[in-house]
């Protein structure tokens, strides 16, 4: 009769020690699933809120400056060791559109290949004058400012013009061009 | 003047490897793959993102839509955005990749499979990458034969590739971390020691670089405490940063070693320190109950009991106060206890180290609950806050931005419906019919002359105004002659000299019909442009209130724009009710502990409150056990 209770009585804390780990093993899985559902979430937002700035940038041009009348100026630069950038002004038509002026981390950028957008706006049909004057320190620690001035037509699609520095090997100097695409 | 010669050879395929093209981009798709890495340069990877969408979109990608795609993967990566890295890599078909793009597919691949810790795809993807190839000479391909080595125990080889990072790359503080933890783990102190004591003597420039190398520190010393060596160990201990994240659990070590040298005067120092500065972190739980047992050791009992009685109140006003929160725990809306929580955190400073963590610090007003947020789960969930806020305030902002946008256009709107109501009302476009077809007819006399000079008459239509005038004026003298029944000799000189300004015009005919066939056509080409411009207006006016036209657009972002932020704030609200949960069950974790360290020191306050009733004898009145 005492064994027959003792039995009984383990069964039961068994059934208990079981239920009680079905409930802890379902309850972390909810937890689990509520994390990788959360970090799912997330994701899915901030995709789409990059999604959204760029469709956002695209709109914003598009309204502002129209293709037919929509030029963008972007600087590059390539070596780097006879030129350190300091500022670039760039005048469209003679009047001043942009002025940068240069940290550190935005000149190593550039030197390592990126590509710096410097201006977005409107040129009028037609021909249009574009100057950008670098300053900055030249070989043998020289200060230097350079301009170079370049022209082109704006018709009805929109225009790229790529300002950019190169060291040339032959003079020792270096270069600053400016192509219009 | 600093020397750059070398960096953009191998800094340009940094992450990407960017062949050194990119440096001298010279085609719209090269500018704008260039500006996608000059974000991603500075540090800017959402943006850089954002920025490939973009040119995406506008077709600037044409010449390298592959490059812009593996790109726009490691970017995903950067960002903690697995999944969608995962989606764009499976999207890649890897037969139609040059052997340069195969190789940064792999990496970005590998970099997949790391965070995945997938350590056998991981192997394989690296083995993919080529051993000849410039991606694994950057410092994230060092950093991934690093860990492998490690991983595979290795560690001489692990030691060889970290030593290849840049030193103030913070990849080189992690890599040399897991070395020297693992090396410790595998039973190799030697290296162990090697690793950590480089990283502990390392200038910490950032708060991150600043808290590898004070938790390598911490290692180092529980390592020398281990071997007993006591000495180095507070060596180790005494460098690090009091306010600092470890100031406290070095401060508590530092305690213990003098407790364990029987320094009790030290130890009771410190841990006086440690109850006044940061009593609840919970790395000096037991803080309340080793200051009165120095003090006991010192000072002798009265002291003691003192102290175990302010620790007694000073653990009954927190517990008092866990309870309290915990019940306003219960009551509280997540989001705007996580709000206090947290937000003064989400706008701390990012460069200067020392300000920052005294920010922190004074920011949570205490570092209990920075304690409990302590577990890897519940910082995963912080993050995701702070990624989350962030979101949000972007999504405020484009609100923002779309309202402008949407003002903008409307004005836009009013000026091109005038435009077209003007256009209607001048009748501009029958005008530019009636003028096209006076230029073809123009088009077509001009070919006619050129062709059929024998027509006399013509002529006259190229003449120039003096020639028209000699001629009418021959005409005149020519009447009058008649008139005056004149000589015929008078009249056919007259004839003779209207003859000679006729082949005078005949003889220069090709040359006037070309210059008039110039105007012409200069002429025409404007009138294209006006009846482009009227089309386009006209274009633009019917395309007003269309889901496609800029407003339309606008209307469709905008509705975007709030779905995200409602899901944003939905997202904000549940990590907020996790968090809650988390800072409860820390709060709990700490009440249990607190009531042990009650029960402790009311046993220790009975022993002392025995000890003396023995020593002063049986008092009067009582009767002795």
């Amino acid at each position: 009769m005492t064994g027959g209770v003792i039995r009984v009585s383990i069964k039961i804390r068994m059934i208990k020690f079981i239920l009680l780990a079905l409930v802890v093993s379902v309850g972390c899985a909810q937890a689990d699933e509520a994390k990788r559902n959360l970090d799912a979430d997330i994701e899915s937002l901030e995709q789409e809120l990059m999604s959204l700035n760029a469709d956002l940038l695209i709109l914003e041009e598009d309204l502002l400056y129209p293709a037919s009348s929509r030029v963008a100026i972007y600087l590059s630069m390539d070596v780097g060791e006879l030129f350190r950038l300091d500022a670039v002004t760039v005048k469209l038509n003679g009047k001043q559109v942009s002025h940068h002026l240069y940290t550190d981390r935005q000149t190593s950028a550039l030197y390592r290949g990126g590509v710096q957008q410097l201006y977005v706006g409107n040129a009028r049909q037609g021909n249009n004058e574009l100057t950008a004057i670098f300053v900055g320190e030249g070989p043998h620690e020289r200060n230097y400012k350079r301009a170079v001035t370049t022209n082109f037509e704006q018709s009805f699609e929109p225009v790229y013009v790529e300002l950019s520095i190169t060291d040339s090997t032959a003079t020792r100097q270096p270069e600053f061009l400016a192509r219009v695409h | 003047m600093r020397t750059f010669r070398w960096l953009p050879f191998w800094l340009a395929f940094y992450f990407f490897g960017i062949a050194p093209e990119v440096a001298a981009a010279s085609s719209p798709d090269k500018i704008a793959f260039g500006n996608v890495i000059y974000h991603h340069f500075l540090d800017s990877s959402a943006l850089a993102y954002s920025r490939a969408l973009y040119f995406e979109q506008r077709g600037l990608n044409e010449d390298n839509r592959l490059k812009m795609a593996i790109t726009r993967a490691g970017l995903a990566l950067d960002l903690g955005l697995d999944q969608l890295a995962q989606s764009i890599l499976a999207s890649i078909d890897e037969e139609n990749l040059q052997q340069l793009d195969r190789r940064r597919l792999h990496f970005q691949l590998a970099r997949d499979a790391y965070r995945r810790q997938d350590w056998l795809r991981f192997e394989k993807e690296l083995a993919k990458v080529g051993q000849g190839s410039r991606q694994l000479h950057s410092s994230q391909g060092h950093y991934l034969r690093a860990e492998l080595a490690r991983l595979k125990g290795d560690f001489d080889l692990a030691s060889d590739y970290l030593e290849k990072i840049r030193r103030k790359d913070i990849l080189r503080y992690y890599s040399s971390f897991n070395l020297g933890v693992t090396a410790y783990a595998a039973g190799e102190p030697v290296e162990a020691k090697r690793q950590l004591g480089t990283l502990a003597k390392w200038p910490a420039k950032t708060l991150e670089q600043l808290l590898i190398s004070e938790r390598s520190r911490i290692v180092l010393a529980n390592m020398e405490i281990e071997t007993q060596h006591y000495a180095a160990a507070r060596k180790w201990l005494t460098g690090i940063t009091s306010t600092g994240q470890y100031g406290p659990a070095a401060f508590a070590t530092l305690a213990h070693l003098s407790m364990k040298d029987q320094d009790y005067d030290r130890a009771a120092d410190l841990w006086f320190y440690l109850v006044t500065h940061s009593p609840w972190h919970p790395a000096v739980t037991d803080v309340h109950v080793s200051l009165p047992y120095a003090l006991e050791q010192v000072r002798g009992s009265d002291p003691a009991y003192a102290s175990y009685k302010q620790a007694a109140i000073r653990l009954d006003e927190r517990s008092k106060t866990l309870e309290r929160l915990l019940e306003k725990l219960g009551n509280t809306e997540a989001g705007e206890f996580v709000n206090v929580l947290l937000l003064p955190v989400k706008d701390m400073p990012v460069k200067d180290t020392q300000t920052q963590l005294a920010w922190f610090t004074d920011a949570l007003g205490h570092s209990d609950w920075a304690g409990w947020l302590a577990s890897e789960y519940s910082q995963r969930l912080v993050n995701t806050w702070h990624r989350v806020s962030g979101a949000l305030d972007q999504l405020a902002d484009r609100r923002q931005d779309l309202d402008i946008l949407l003002a903008v256009d409307g004005q836009q709107q009013l000026r091109i419906k005038n435009a077209a109501d003007t256009i209607r009302e001048k009748g501009y476009g029958s005008q530019i019919n009636d003028i096209e077809v006076r230029l073809n007819q123009l088009e077509d006399n001009l070919s006619r002359l050129k062709h059929d000079t024998g027509l006399g008459e013509a002529l006259l239509i190229l003449a120039t105004a003096q020639e028209i005038e000699t001629l009418n004026f021959l005409q005149r003298m020519r009447d009058r002659a008649i008139r005056l029944d004149a000589d015929s000799q008078i009249l056919s000189r007259i004839y003779r000299l209207r003859g000679l300004v006729l082949y005078r015009i005949h003889d220069d005919l090709p040359v006037r019909v070309r210059q008039r066939q110039v105007r012409v056509a200069r002429m025409a080409q404007s009138i294209a442009a006006s009846r482009d411009r009227t089309r386009r207006i006209e274009l633009s006016a019917s395309a007003l209130g269309k889901t496609e036209s800029v407003g339309g657009r606008i209307t469709v972002l905008s509705e975007r724009t709030d779905r995200l932020l409602a899901n944003s704030k939905q997202v904000l609200r549940r990590t907020g009710t996790a968090l809650l949960a988390e800072v409860g069950k820390g709060i709990r974790t700490e009440l249990s502990g607190i009531e042990q360290q009650l029960v402790y020191v009311r046993l220790a306050m009975a022993r002392i409150g025995d000890a003396r009733l023995l020593a002063s004898g049986p008092a009067a009145g009582r009767v002795s056990p």
